[in-house]
């Protein structure tokens, strides 16, 4: 068999996982704080072998770095719904104990009195979860402050129980785990705590920030995959015509 | 078959629960304090690919992993108990919550729950109940004489009695406050149970500490904004066709495929 059936299956292989990519993105354009990832990219490698050096086979290039542009703020005016700003990112524990990072900011008191998000990941402080006492209610600072009021004595001033782990991450590249968490790229702090970024890491507070996603241009480049698609099953079609005739030329008549 | 086909189906299928949660809130846009709910979205396990670190060639190493996202889902729906508006009824059994605080009512199997609706009755008994027949805890007892009925901001019931018989206190409304209300059970009927994660009731008089007020002769309406939840729904219906794009995308691909090899 022709050997350009076999780099075009590879392509359209790729493109498959760039695909599936693609719908991820859309089907969580409803996520709360959910971040695109920059396009997977196509990187061309040279396949040796017998013959000339012409065949070049499509290869993915693993770059699963988060985009952290900000997704549109939806002001809910809820106490603690939290909206970060700029490349600001909050820490959370990852169920396997690593420090994972979120943009999700919907904050909510758990059974057990510790701050989590909706999607059930515990909100880490400073100084490692934060337990909220009981009979109190909770209201976070800009800057990421966690402040009690107690129900009993609403006349006294509100007392501090925690800081949020707020990272300005605009110059450290993140990337996704398979929990959906981000973790830094740089492999010294993989699964942990990055220090501070140049900006100070700040939030907006009654406000939830939307998915990222830009439907228009996932829809275009489905489009376009379309299109890229048939174009590639057509080589293979090609390739199958022309060993087809190469098979009838040998046939003896 | 085609794994972007599935992945598009779980934002088919989130979408709809949504449209579901935003149905529920605009049906009850006229019950008396009604809470709008709000559906919690997460993206699901992320497959992985080529490991962070795997070979890409001879002498070089990938530095980030190679991730697929398998989609998304609706894990839950979230009460958000903002107040609504009040509504002036001028009847004297109708007692508007501003503030924190929840009305306690026994239930018929004897739990308590509580309630923002504060459209109170007279059982045949005399005693105050909800619409739905629950009675108040704690419970006041009006008496058959009573010629009106007055409940002050404080929660006191004072009845004035006919035939010249002045006025007597009939009780004390009290109001339930939780640390999280988001952690609120509903059970339907307007009415919430109290859990593990909403803490435990703190008892006390409205207006003090804290407390919401009564305002007698009005209802709290509820607080769904109807421009706000078709917004959600544009929004929704939105979500639904692109993401239904691309399965029609990935069904033409396939169709393809079939149709020219």
């Amino acid at each position: 068999m022709d050997k350009l059936a076999f780099t075009a299956l590879a392509s359209i292989r790729n493109q498959g996982q760039l695909r599936a990519q693609i719908t991820n993105s859309l089907a969580n354009v409803s996520t709360v704080g959910f971040k695109e990832s920059y396009a997977l990219a196509e990187q061309a490698r040279e396949v040796n072998g017998a013959g000339f050096n012409t065949r070049v086979a499509p290869g993915m290039a693993s770059q699963e770095v988060i985009k952290l542009h900000p997704g549109a703020f939806n002001m809910t005016g809820h106490a603690l719904d939290v909206a970060m700003n700029d490349k600001t990112v909050l820490g959370v524990q990852a169920t396997d104990g690593d420090v994972g990072f979120t943009r999700r900011g919907d904050l909510r008191v758990s059974a057990t009195g510790l701050l989590e998000n909706a999607a059930g990941q515990v909100i880490l402080g400073e100084s490692g979860p934060i337990t909220v006492p009981p009979g109190q209610l909770v209201s976070i600072g800009p800057d990421g402050t966690v402040r009690g009021q107690s129900l009993a004595t609403p006349n006294l001033p509100a007392t501090e129980i925690g800081q949020l782990m707020l990272r300005d991450a605009s110059e450290m590249p993140l990337i996704r785990r398979t929990d959906g968490l981000f973790e830094p790229l740089d492999e010294d702090y993989r699964g942990q705590d990055f220090p501070q970024g140049p900006e100070p890491a700040t939030l907006t507070t009654g406000a939830l920030e939307g998915s990222n996603v830009n439907p228009v241009e996932a829809m275009v480049k489905l489009m376009d995959f379309s299109r890229a698609f048939e174009a590639k099953i057509k080589t293979v079609s090609e390739a199958k015509s022309i060993d087809e005739s190469g098979a009838s030329m040998m046939r003896i008549s | 078959m085609d794994a972007s086909l599935w992945i598009a189906k779980t934002g088919l299928t989130a979408q709809k629960t949504r449209m579901q949660v935003i149905s529920n809130n605009l049906a009850n846009v006229n019950t008396t304090g009604f809470k709008k709910d709000r559906a919690v979205f997460e993206d699901l396990l992320y497959q992985n690919i080529t490991p962070a670190g795997g070979q890409t060639d001879a002498d070089s190493q990938a530095p980030t992993g190679l991730m697929l996202g398998t989609g998304t889902r609706v894990l839950a729906t979230e009460k958000l108990h903002g107040q609504g508006n009040i509504i002036t009824t001028e009847n004297a059994l109708d007692l508007a919550i501003t503030g924190d605080g929840f009305l306690s009512v026994l239930q018929k199997d004897g739990t308590f729950a509580y309630t923002r609706d504060g459209s109170l009755k007279l059982s045949a008994d005399g005693n105050l109940v909800t619409a739905g027949g629950e009675a108040l805890n704690p419970p006041i007892n009006i008496d058959a004489n009573a010629e009106s009925i007055t409940i002050g901001r404080d929660g006191t019931v004072t009845v004035s009695l006919a035939n010249g018989g002045g006025s007597a206190q009939a009780g004390q409304i009290q109001l339930s406050r939780f640390p999280n209300n988001a952690g609120l059970k509903p059970l339907g009927r307007n009415l919430y149970a109290e859990t593990e994660a909403s803490g435990t009731a703190q008892v006390g008089n409205p207006g003090e500490t804290g407390n919401g007020m009564l305002m007698q002769g009005s209802l709290e309406a509820s607080n769904v904004n109807v421009v706000e939840e078709m917004v959600n729904m544009i929004e929704t219906q939105r979500a639904y066709e692109v993401n239904s794009k691309a399965i029609s995308a990935a069904d033409g691909m396939l169709r393809f495929l079939n149709n020219n090899l």
